[in-house]
């Protein structure tokens, strides 16, 4: 057996295939801008955006009740619409992170992240970029998963009770520092964890958010949590997202030309941080598998017995986009089993929005599951759901990734655990 | 910083691992610094080549560079003695050229500075 072959830059970018996947992630933004003109009229969905951008998007803040079903989709669509811009416009080839970057975007973008408090982290991350002499495209990535901090942004610019002129300084400014050192601290502490909690910018953004609420608190100005939910919307939330999970599951058995040939190769993988779905069994079973986790994703929150509101709109999103990055139904479900039996037997309620996206975001911890069986996988569910319940209040809710956070803390401490009982080399 | 030798090094690990962890009983790596680029040449023997990691290396090598990945990856190379990150590897190295021989592997990769 001889085989010798030579790799070269961007040999193996497929243009076609890169261009159905950016036709693929406009499905959503597309659907969401129409529905958002049909369900609200433009007076509502204008009043409903300023309101959003208004909020201070602490941790919970559903914009369905803040700014109404139209608007919440409006800017949900335009998020979407610039990350898959930026993409396109620089050329990075649409991966797996890359879907997972649109889709943690779409998600929070219901209960976080605005037209107004995004851009200081994008203007932060491009400063960083100048500042190595490095393209932006080397960021990108980063600044998508970034704007988990953005509730910064707005909570120093109207939520301080400061004059707008120096709010708005202090809040562009934060968010703009902000962007500039996350890039780094990330890279960096990926290795506390590493590599088995997949929101890795949530474990980054929960240490920065912490320390620039202590600074703050010190000055006497303090944040903290807050619930705000809305309940109006389960139904039609539902069958969007269902009927979306159906679609990519179509389009992916489309693609893999129709079949599901080699969709089973998933479950060799771990999920462990850098799984790239795409580059490993193909865009066509990674879309299948998209759809896959859509469902059962919706199917927990209806075991679950919740309703469907915006952060939980997020976390399935967030799940679907990351299912093309490292998580697949043998690895999620014991971690989703955890959080759900510690919380029929915990002292929250099973059927809580906290509780309900503790599970969906906390298969961040998907890649443990993977990596030592179905067991651990549900040990460190259970163990996520008291952590990330308790670990809020240090960045108070300017974190929107807290689960991220909580993610990077159990599997720090839980993997070099597990390694102890190991034999192995 | 860039940390561009501290990648080399971690490269270095990340190949070292996976070798060690299938099969390899002799292995020989040499590291080039050249002007534009650096040359790393690792050869080794008694490959598990049944083994599925082991043929997916073709795969994971030749990927695309990809600055953006490495941005925020690259200190996750060589971290781990369970799964290997050789996707990470090959979003790092710009060239490789690989050859399987028996169970011999023969792997040259470029990095362009």
């Amino acid at each position: 057996m001889k085989k010798d072959f030579v790799k070269n830059l961007y040999c193996n970018v497929d243009k076609s295939e890169n261009s159905i996947k950016k036709y693929v992630l406009l499905i959503l933004p597309i659907t969401m801008f129409i529905l958002g003109f049909i369900l609200d009229d433009i007076n509502q969905i204008l009043s409903g955006l300023y309101n959003i951008v208004l909020s201070e998007d602490l941790l919970l803040t559903d914009y369905l009740v803040i700014g109404g079903i139209g608007a919440t989709f409006i800017n949900s669509a335009i998020l979407s619409f610039f990350n898959i811009y930026l993409l396109h416009k620089l050329k990075v080839p649409i991966n797996g992170t890359a879907i997972a970057g649109v889709f943690i975007v779409a998600g929070f973008a219901f209960f976080g992240k605005n037209i107004f408090n995004v851009w200081p982290i994008y203007l932060g991350t491009y400063l960083y970029s100048r500042y190595q002499k490095r393209s932006y495209r080397s960021v990108l990535y980063i600044t998508m998963f970034a704007t988990a901090l953005s509730p910064i942004v707005s909570q120093l610019s109207f939520g301080l009770g400061l004059p707008i002129q120096q709010g708005l300084a202090l809040g562009i400014l934060f968010g703009t520092v902000i962007g500039f050192v996350v890039t780094p601290l990330s890279a960096h502490l990926v290795r506390a964890h590493d590599g088995y909690n997949i929101y890795n910018v949530g474990f980054t953004a929960g240490f920065i958010g912490t320390i620039l609420i202590s600074v703050l608190r010190g000055f006497g100005m303090d944040v903290n949590t807050q619930l705000i939910l809305s309940h109006e919307y389960h139904n039609i939330l539902k069958y969007i997202l269902i009927s979306f999970s159906i679609i990519l599951f179509v389009i992916g058995y489309f693609l893999n030309n129709k079949s599901f040939k080699g969709f089973l190769d998933i479950f060799e993988f771990s999920g462990r941080l850098v799984t790239d779905f795409v580059m490993l069994i193909g865009i066509g079973n990674t879309f299948i598998n998209m759809g896959i986790m859509g469902l059962i994703s919706i199917l927990y929150v209806i075991i679950s017995d919740g309703a469907i509101n915006g952060p939980i709109v997020g976390g399935i999103l967030t799940i679907i986009g990351f299912s093309a990055f490292g998580k697949h139904p043998k690895n999620t479900i014991p971690v989703l089993l955890g959080v759900l039996t510690a919380g029929f037997i915990n002292i929250w309620d099973v059927d809580s929005t906290l509780v309900i996206i503790a599970g969906l975001f906390g298969t961040t911890l998907a890649p443990i599951a993977g990596e030592y069986g179905v067991f651990a996988g549900f040990i460190s569910g259970f163990i996520h759901l008291s952590v990330v319940m308790n670990i809020g209040s240090l960045h108070g809710g300017v974190n929107l990734y807290n689960n991220g956070f909580s993610g990077g803390i159990v599997a720090s401490v839980l993997v070099p655990i597990l390694d102890a009982f190991s034999k192995e080399d | 910083m860039n940390h561009e030798i501290k990648k080399i090094s971690k490269i270095i690990d990340e190949l070292s691992t996976f070798c060690l962890l299938h099969g390899a009983k002799l292995m020989n790596m040499s590291v080039e610094n050249n002007k534009d680029h650096f040359k790393i040449i690792l050869e080794m023997d008694n490959l598990d080549y049944s083994n599925k990691k082991v043929s997916r290396l073709e795969k994971l090598l030749n990927c695309p560079r990809q600055a953006e990945m490495e941005e925020f990856y690259w200190e996750l190379t060589g971290e781990s003695d369970h799964d290997s990150e050789l996707s990470i590897v090959g979003m790092m190295v710009d060239k490789a050229d690989i050859v399987f021989e028996e169970n011999s592997l023969k792997l040259t990769l470029y990095r362009y500075k």
